[in-house]
């Protein structure tokens, strides 16, 4: 096995994926870039010949991890908006 | 040394491990420590495969079982990780329906 | 906590430093791995010699279900862990107000994909003996469906009977447990099989592996005590402050 360009293309791409996804200060678009460096993780497992984890990490690591971060974003929303109200009012 | 890609992914794991730990260090945001964990997670098991591929033709199996279990058990810590930060943020939050007096019970 | 980030100016006052620091601390690791024989030899052969007595042809379930099946075990159990705990940080808070359903596009989705899921999870689980699958991924994809009939809040989780519900997170440690047991009773080492009911026995357990792995991950995204028993708990709590 050779490295192709591929390869490199897709290295160099999960890195900036990872750079990106934590140096984003909006979590939302943090999240969303979570989620697509989990599925070309899982390309790079194809590429390294384990299957196995390749399924795994598409469901799990980029879709059920994915929907966990959502979630908590969503309430987490829900409580600084309330705060951020909050703070005005008091202000006031 | 010629460029394989075990070499290839194993330095590209590194550096993911290092950058999951900078931000770690340096995110102001706990939702943005629970990414870098996972991205850490990532560099290590894209590490640990790559090891697996080591003595040549035959890939050890032993390190993809490893990262499969890991995979989940991450999943699962990530899950704890984000209820004890919704609890935070509920704790944190001035609870304005709440009467005063449990508020200042709840933080002292 | 998590607010004030952004009024603050951010932990890394001197980014360059930092930048040093992590390309040395790379170097350094990059280091250890490039110097020739750091890399194990690694186990292939010895999985390779003894996978005709482990019962399945997949290398990877080999090990999982047989060789290591001790990580699995242990898997298990950090899985229902997780789940306790998610459930001992909700209950005595707030309980979040059922969300409405998303719309039509959701459950049109979800009519489609639900049969197909459970059909692929099948599927992966009855390959994994020999090939690319197993418990794990059958149980994630188990889990996904069941995500996705949280999303469009069918409350599955709260129709479920609470033993139902209990006995399913826990069936696949119980299982294992029992299993292992079984091989002390009868002067084996734990955890190991007799060959002619191996691949018997690894079958039995990934079925139930997939099923609790599918269930614990969706109990893990619903994040609260099914109903029934949030209402309780809080007038526990609210009794417990004095009220």
């Amino acid at each position: 096995m050779v490295v192709t360009a591929f390869d490199m293309l897709l290295c160099l791409t999960l890195v900036w994926l990872a750079w990106h996804v934590l140096a984003s200060r909006d979590l939302f678009r943090a999240v969303v870039l979570f989620i697509s460096f989990g599925m070309l993780m899982a390309l790079g497992w194809v590429r390294l010949r384990a299957p196995d984890l390749a399924l795994a990490e598409a469901a799990i690591g980029s879709g059920l991890t994915g929907a966990l971060f959502l979630s908590a974003l969503r309430k987490l929303a829900g409580t600084t908006k309330e705060k951020r109200r909050l703070d005005r009012d008091e202000e006031r | 040394m010629a460029l394989s890609p075990s070499l290839l992914y194993g330095l590209t794991g590194l550096m993911l491990f290092v950058i999951g730990l900078a931000a770690l260090f340096t995110s102001p945001q706990l939702l943005g420590k629970i990414l870098a964990v996972n991205i850490m997670a990532s560099g290590i098991f894209l590490f640990l495969i790559t090891l697996a591929h080591g003595s040549g033709t035959l890939i050890d199996p032993v390190p993809q079982a490893m990262v499969l279990t890991g995979i989940v058990v991450s999943v699962s810590s990530t899950a704890v990780a984000l209820a004890l930060l919704c609890r935070i943020e509920a704790a944190a939050r001035p609870p304005a329906h709440l009467p005063k007096k449990k508020d200042e019970a709840r933080q002292g | 906590m998590v607010n004030s980030g952004r009024k603050r100016v951010s932990p890394a006052h001197r980014p360059w430093l930092l930048l040093v620091l992590l390309l040395l601390f790379f170097a350094a690791l990059a280091w250890v791995y490039l110097v020739p024989g750091s890399v194990p030899g690694g186990l292939a052969r010895q999985v390779d010699a003894s996978l005709v007595a482990s019962g399945v042809s997949s290398r990877v379930t080999a090990v999982l279900l047989n060789f290591r099946a001790y990580d699995t075990l242990l898997e298990c159990f950090i899985l229902l862990l997780g789940v306790m705990v998610v459930w001992s940080l909700r209950s005595a808070g707030t309980t979040e107000p059922r969300q409405p359903a998303v719309g039509a596009i959701l459950a049109a989705l979800e009519r489609l994909l639900l049969p197909l899921m459970i059909l692929v999870a099948g599927y992966l689980l009855w390959a994994g003996s020999s090939q690319a699958g197993g418990a794990f991924q059958a149980g994630a994809i188990l889990g996904g469906a069941g995500v996705l009939l949280l999303l469009d809040s069918s409350p599955f989780l709260d129709i479920l009977p609470k033993k139902a519900l209990v006995w399913g997170i826990t069936l696949a440690p119980l299982f294992f447990l029992a299993v292992g047991v079984a091989a002390l009773t009868q002067g084996r080492p734990f955890l190991t099989y007799r060959f002619q009911e191996a691949s018997l026995v690894i079958v039995a357990l990934e079925v139930a592996a997939a099923f609790s792995i599918g269930l614990c991950l969706a109990t893990l995204f619903a994040g609260r005590l099914p109903e029934y028993e949030s209402e309780p708990a809080q007038d526990k709590f609210a009794a417990k402050r004095g009220e």
